[in-house]
């Protein structure tokens, strides 16, 4: 089945994965500690539909409540598949599996896409 | 009869960097001249094919995103590619226990895959705070220049499975026992390959993809553009250098030159005899370089029998030999290859074996691995990179702890008309092929500005205008 043929998520469904990906965040004591002094602008854009976009920013490790468009300058890009994204949100994929590493696509410094990659094996791994 | 030669630049070295090096001159309609030592090209890549069509990459063999330059001469030459086989369950193996993952980082136990990822945010934190262009001049160069990756490791509040990870990266990576670099050249090494994740992975990493009649073609399809420019078995023992000069003796005769790049590991740059000698501050860093130690192996099956089973073929081992292995089939073979890294000090030990000695405990580790269907390969290939008499070792040359602090400054600063080049001189990709290209072509544009000010003062001097 290719990309093009799955099914997507709405945005109301990724939008809802995310908060509960940040309230995990911020319940995750590694990610609280690892990312204490982190702060990240995410825009997160979704290539199946064009109204899944959403801005997600961490201030000194805290997870803010996501915002629906794309606002501000981002630090880190990152796109996928709203399925693919929906998954790593939901904490049901890893986020550094081969599959994952190849289907979502990230634009920013690398040490923000280590700590984006790291706050969401966190999540994963339930740690 | 010696051959006494006169061209614009030589350049001392016919791997990627020296070739790369070498076209960029050329198309700038500079003669020069490449001497290699080896009957070949191609440097720390060498791909042989067998009479049956079978490719073995003896050297480095992997491309991946961000490595522009080695892309693009792959573009430029149209060489098909293909990527590299990661379908499947990655393995760790730890006391003997196999634990299952997908992706970068262990995963089967959830705790030190924690204590890995904390340990992979710090080190590309702190990566990416060195400027890959001068490392001496982070505030704290020294202290992290007296500090061994083993200490970091060590110090960590990480377990045992997380600390022996990590002691296998240090050694599939630079290849070295993290007692024998310091942290800052960790830290100016992951910085220049983008960061842990870039480098350790496959998909979307330095793993990706794979040439397919081998990457030796880089180099072939450079030689092929520079012609007779190209000597090969002139290992160069010794360079002259005057006011606006060198000449550079190998054992067929010499050439002479305005500029020489030499593109050869520092190591070996600093057992060539130089007159004058060398300064002091480029000879004690020459002597405070070190090889990579490195013995790969290929070990054929009739089929990939490990897919079947669900494996990716990609293993990462606290015990045995072969600590790092990937599947390495050929797209176009039915038969099965597994590449098997013996890095590090192990690979010094390895060394000491007799070939047959080598692969029947390469076998015993793919048997403890893989199960008993991995008893009776039908070939064996290896290469000793610390016995290559023209790289002795591989992948990369190092510097010794406390040496990027005190004597950084004179690894890529040009000596008079001596430059250097090679994948240890690169800021980006260091010690990967794409790194050797943008070595190469950097020492290229460096030369070249030296020849263009030397003919306007020339033609000031002269009056032409």
């Amino acid at each position: 089945m290719s990309t093009e043929d799955r099914e997507s998520i709405r945005a109301d469904e990724l939008e809802q994965a995310l908060e509960e990906y940040v309230d995990k965040a911020n319940a995750s004591p590694r990610a609280q500690k690892t990312l204490a002094t982190w702060t990240c602008r995410v825009h997160i854009e979704a290539f199946d539909a064009d109204d899944v976009r959403f801005t997600y920013v961490v201030d000194n490790g805290a997870s803010q409540p996501v915002v629906r468009g794309l606002v501000g300058v981002p630090d880190l890009i990152v796109r996928g598949h709203s399925m693919d994204l929906a998954e790593i949100f939901w904490g049901d994929a890893n986020p550094v599996s081969n599959y994952m590493q190849g289907a979502i696509k990230t634009q920013g410094r690398a040490d923000d896409v280590m700590r984006l990659d790291a706050m969401a094996m966190f999540v994963f791994l339930g740690q | 009869m010696t051959d006494v030669t006169r061209a614009d630049v030589v350049v001392v070295g016919a791997g990627l960097a020296g070739l790369s090096a070498a076209r960029a001159l050329m198309e700038a309609g500079v003669d020069v001249v490449v001497l290699e030592a080896r009957d070949r090209v191609g440097g720390r890549t060498h791909s042989v094919v067998e009479d049956d069509g079978r490719i073995i990459e003896y050297g480095g063999q992997w491309v991946g995103p961000t490595q522009d330059r080695a892309l693009g001469l792959v573009d430029e030459f149209g060489l098909e590619t293909f990527t590299q086989h990661s379908d499947g369950a990655n393995l760790q193996v730890t006391d003997g226990a196999r634990l299952e993952y997908h992706g970068a980082i262990p995963t089967g136990d959830p705790v030190q895959a924690a204590d890995l990822v904390d340990a992979m945010v710090e080190l590309t934190a702190r990566a990416m705070e060195i400027d890959p262009a001068s490392p001496w001049t982070h505030p704290l160069a020294t202290a992290l220049d007296a500090t061994t990756l083993e200490t970091w490791i060590t110090a960590q509040p990480y377990g045992d499975g997380a600390k022996g990870w990590l002691r296998t990266l240090s050694r599939a990576i630079f290849p070295a026992e993290p007692g024998e670099i310091s942290l800052l050249h960790a830290l100016f090494y992951l910085r220049s390959g983008g960061g842990v994740e870039k480098m350790i992975g496959t998909i979307n990493s330095a793993q990706e993809t794979r040439i397919t009649r081998g990457s030796q073609q880089l180099s072939l399809n450079l030689g092929q553009l520079l012609g007779d420019r190209v000597r090969l078995d002139c290992p160069v023992h010794r360079i002259d250098r005057a006011a606006g000069s060198v000449t550079v003796h190998h054992e067929g005769g010499t050439v002479t030159a305005q500029r020489v790049i030499v593109a050869i590991p520092p190591v070996l740059a600093g057992r060539i005899r130089y007159a004058p000698p060398m300064p002091g501050e480029r000879d004690q860093l020459t002597q405070r370089s070190f090889m990579g130690s490195v013995l790969k192996v290929h070990v054929v099956y009739d089929r990939p029998f490990w897919r079947e089973a669900g494996l990716s073929g990609h293993v990462t081992s606290d015990s045995g030999h072969v600590q790092i292995t990937f599947d390495q089939t050929h797209p176009e073979r039915a038969e099965g290859v597994i590449v098997g890294f013996i890095d590090a000090h192990l690979g010094r030990v390895a060394s000491r074996l007799t070939s047959e000695q080598r692969q029947a405990v390469v076998v015993d580790d793919l048997v403890a691995i893989f199960g008993e269907q991995a008893r009776h390969p039908i070939a064996y290939y290896e290469r000793s990179w610390i016995d290559e008499e023209w790289s002795r070792g591989c992948y990369v040359g190092m510097l010794t702890p406390g040496t990027w602090s005190t004597l950084g400054h004179a690894l890529r600063e040009p000596v008079g008309p001596i430059h250097w080049a090679g994948t240890e001189t690169a800021l980006v990709w260091n010690g990967y092929m794409d790194g050797a290209i943008r070595s190469g072509e950097d020492a290229a544009a460096a030369v070249l500005d030296e020849l263009t000010t030397l003919t306007a003062d020339s033609h000031v001097t002269t009056g032409v205008s």
